[in-house]
């Protein structure tokens, strides 16, 4: 294919040729502050990129009240891993990309004229970060922002454990035509099984 | 017989058959079930798993992983628009809203006088609308199927005057729980998958799960063979094992986007230079209330009421306008915020109601809409320039969906801009037209994919015939969405399922010649 999304990034870099070297400087070289390795091992992500990601979530979906689960709780970072690690080979090496420009000191030099990777930043920094990708004139950063911002939001609040922070009740409990059930919760579908076995054979109308 | 080639194909595997159908939503679904009843022996491949309303358990981190291309994160190339289209057994068909238009005649009369589309008129389909819509239970939805999230842009509509209409839906038995997008638990929604293709498989189809068609070879001017490629459901890439189809008689029924970029892998069929291009998306642009009553958007059936006052805006582009269905994680992403904003809209998930406008691209001359070409891996990537037109059709039926949201009480909207305007009267409005329009500034959706294997007579600027049979590849046919020159202006299923039980004779015919 001739133009790859390598090509892509360095189109749209002109101006910002640095970038493109900056993210090429693997991981190690760049200071990301590492977190601990996660339950499960990892599939796709590196201990570096793993970190980079933890550490956006916690932003992205930061708990603003002692009653939320944590973006770490809901385990944001590894689900994208596996997640990731279902993708195109194209798509990991681009988020993978992605994960490394975020982090690196090079690049937010040049950028934003910050000198320490995310993950090295306090939290108010790291917002700040956030917002510069958002509203950067560079289409790639805009994009980079969205692609790690719906994906921790979607994992975040796709997890049952976010139902009560939003007022979802979860899904209804429905019987199915073979007397299975599903929805609800499973304290509510075992107490309709047991219901149903309560009930005396044959005594449905 | 339907199996599963990533836990049946041990080795390398071939078959023989009169009609290779690759897809099995909309399009191949009904192909497969009129060829099957008349006696074809077909062979389906579908990339997707085999799941059935016993693995649909109502949570979106199940049901997009499983039952949607990419894992539901199929987007634009530059992720300006996000890109909603199934991939299981029933294809599109098992996750869609239920949502049943037919086609409108001025957009046949458009394909008829623009692209040279021949004897695909109104007067041809209705036989064929009139069969599916007993087979489906096609019907206008009770005004008890009305949940309030629709209720709000019916109240709005009404409220300032503008046409709308309860949608009708392909269902038996609904139980209105509100959950067809993550695949039907009750087997209400007749999809494909508990209608057509069982239908087929009892006339003898064999269907292969878990097989990507991943070329198709040809030998002068006819497809000799389908390659598929077992796909490992753990890490939903390939093993290695293959499946060779040697069909009569080719059908890509993979839908718009998948369609192309099978063609484009093989290089084969783009003498028009037209594979690919004219992809057209119905691109989505929604509007976010907070009303003080409880919405509660995620329960009920998600498309109940459309409107199509503005679908038709002469020189401009129309759009029409339906709702969305409002739970945790599409919310989420619609909402496009992140920190204490995101935490904050999503507490309110209750009260909040979602209205898009879907932008019916394809009309104006010179209009391209998208372009799918292959990335390195082989895999397509969809760009989708915005321009101008777009730009005033997306802030007009903002406009629009802000006052009408306004008139059914809402207190406050929120666009999905980065970062949002927030309006809490009609003299807000004006910041609407401020705001900043383009790639990544406005978060868009697509569930609509069509286009990029166009059908029409003239073999330079077309991909098909009128028949859906290849300009130069005498045994190939696309049948789905691909072939539509424009979009819609419609839901598009039950155009598809349409023009597929339109082409079975067809394909039929080509079948006898071979």
């Amino acid at each position: 294919m001739a133009v790859s999304r390598r090509g892509f990034l360095k189109r749209t870099l002109i101006g910002g040729a640095g970038l493109t070297l900056a993210g090429a400087i693997p991981l190690a070289l760049r200071r990301t502050l590492l977190r601990p390795a996660p339950a499960e091992p990892l599939r796709l992500f590196d201990p570096a990129e793993y970190s980079v990601l933890a550490a956006v979530a916690d932003r992205i979906v930061p708990r603003t009240a002692a009653d939320q689960p944590t973006a770490a709780e809901i385990g944001v970072a590894q689900k994208a891993d596996l997640l990731l690690s279902r993708a195109d080979p194209d798509t990991q090496r681009d988020f993978k990309q992605l994960l490394g420009l975020f982090d690196s000191a090079l690049a937010a030099f040049l950028l934003d004229g910050r000198t320490r990777p995310f993950t090295r930043l306090s939290p108010e920094d790291q917002d700040r970060a956030l917002v510069d990708w958002r509203d950067s004139r560079l289409a790639l950063r805009r994009s980079g922002f969205q692609a790690l911002e719906r994906l921790c939001a979607a994992l975040y609040y796709a997890d049952p454990r976010s139902y009560s922070t939003v007022g979802y009740p979860g899904p209804p409990l429905v019987p199915r035509a073979d007397g299975t059930v599903v929805g609800g919760t499973a304290a509510s579908r075992r107490a309709y099984l047991d219901s149903l076995r309560a009930a005396p054979a044959g005594s449905a109308k | 017989m339907i199996h599963d080639a990533a836990r049946e194909l041990t080795q390398d595997h071939e078959v023989d058959c009169d009609v290779a159908i690759v897809g099995t939503g909309a399009g191949g679904g009904i192909a497969a079930r009129a060829l099957s009843k008349a006696g074809a022996k077909v062979v389906l491949l579908e990339e997707g798993g085999h799941h059935t309303s016993r693995e649909f358990d109502l949570e979106e981190a199940t049901a997009y992983p499983m039952l949607y291309q990419e894992q539901g994160n199929r987007a634009t190339a530059d992720l300006s628009i996000a890109v909603l289209q199934g991939r299981s057994v029933g294809g599109g068909t098992t996750v869609n809203w239920t949502t049943s238009f037919r086609t409108p005649a001025h957009v046949l009369d458009h394909w008829r006088r623009v692209f040279g589309v021949e004897g695909l008129t109104e007067g041809a389909l209705t036989p064929h609308w009139e069969e599916i819509e007993r087979y489906l239970g096609i019907a206008e939805v009770p005004p008890e199927g009305v949940n309030r999230n629709n209720g709000k842009l019916w109240d709005g509509l009404g409220a300032l005057g503008w046409e709308r209409q309860r949608t009708r839906r392909n269902v038996r038995g609904c139980g209105f729980l509100g959950y067809c997008g993550m695949g039907c638990p009750i087997d209400a929604k007749q999809s494909m998958l508990i209608t057509a293709i069982p239908e087929a498989v009892a006339h003898g189809a064999e269907l292969w799960a878990h097989c990507r068609a991943s070329r198709i070879e040809a030998q002068g001017d006819r497809i000799v063979a389908v390659h598929g490629e077992a796909i490992d459901p753990e890490t939903l890439w390939p093993n290695g094992r293959r499946l060779i189809v040697r069909p009569k008689v080719c059908v890509l029924s993979g839908g718009a986007i998948n369609d192309p970029a099978l063609l484009l892998r093989s290089k084969l069929g783009n003498e028009s230079g037209q594979v690919g291009r004219r992809t057209f998306l119905h691109p989505v642009v929604a509007m976010v209330a907070l009303f003080d009553d409880p919405v509660d958007g995620f329960y009920g059936p998600p498309q109940s009421v459309s409107s199509h006052q503005f679908a038709r805006r002469g020189e401009k582009m129309g759009y029409f306008f339906e709702a969305a269905p409002v739970h945790p994680m599409l919310a989420a992403i619609a909402i496009d915020a992140h920190g204490r904003e995101l935490r904050d809209q999503m507490a309110k998930l209750a009260h909040t109601s979602a209205t898009i406008g879907l932008l019916i691209d394809g009309f104006a001359p010179g209009e391209e809409g998208g372009t799918v070409t292959l990335k390195s891996d082989g895999m397509p990537k969809l760009d989708y320039p915005f321009h101008p037109r777009m730009e005033e059709a997306a802030r007009s039926a903002q406009h629009d969906m802000a006052r009408l949201l306004l008139a059914a009480g809402a207190k406050q909207l929120r666009s999905l801009h980065q970062p949002p305007v927030i309006l809490s009267s009609e003299r807000d409005l004006a910041a609407l037209d401020a705001a900043p329009f383009g790639p990544n500034r406005l978060m868009m959706f697509t569930a609509h994919q069509m286009g990029g294997c166009a059908m029409g007579s003239d073999p330079a600027r077309a991909v098909v015939r009128s028949d859906l049979r290849h300009h130069r590849l005498e045994n190939l046919f696309v049948v789905d969405g691909s072939v539509f020159p424009t979009s819609l202006g419609v839901n598009p299923q039950l155009s598809i399922y349409g023009i597929s039980s339109w082409a079975a004779p067809h394909v039929l015919a080509a079948l006898g010649r071979a």
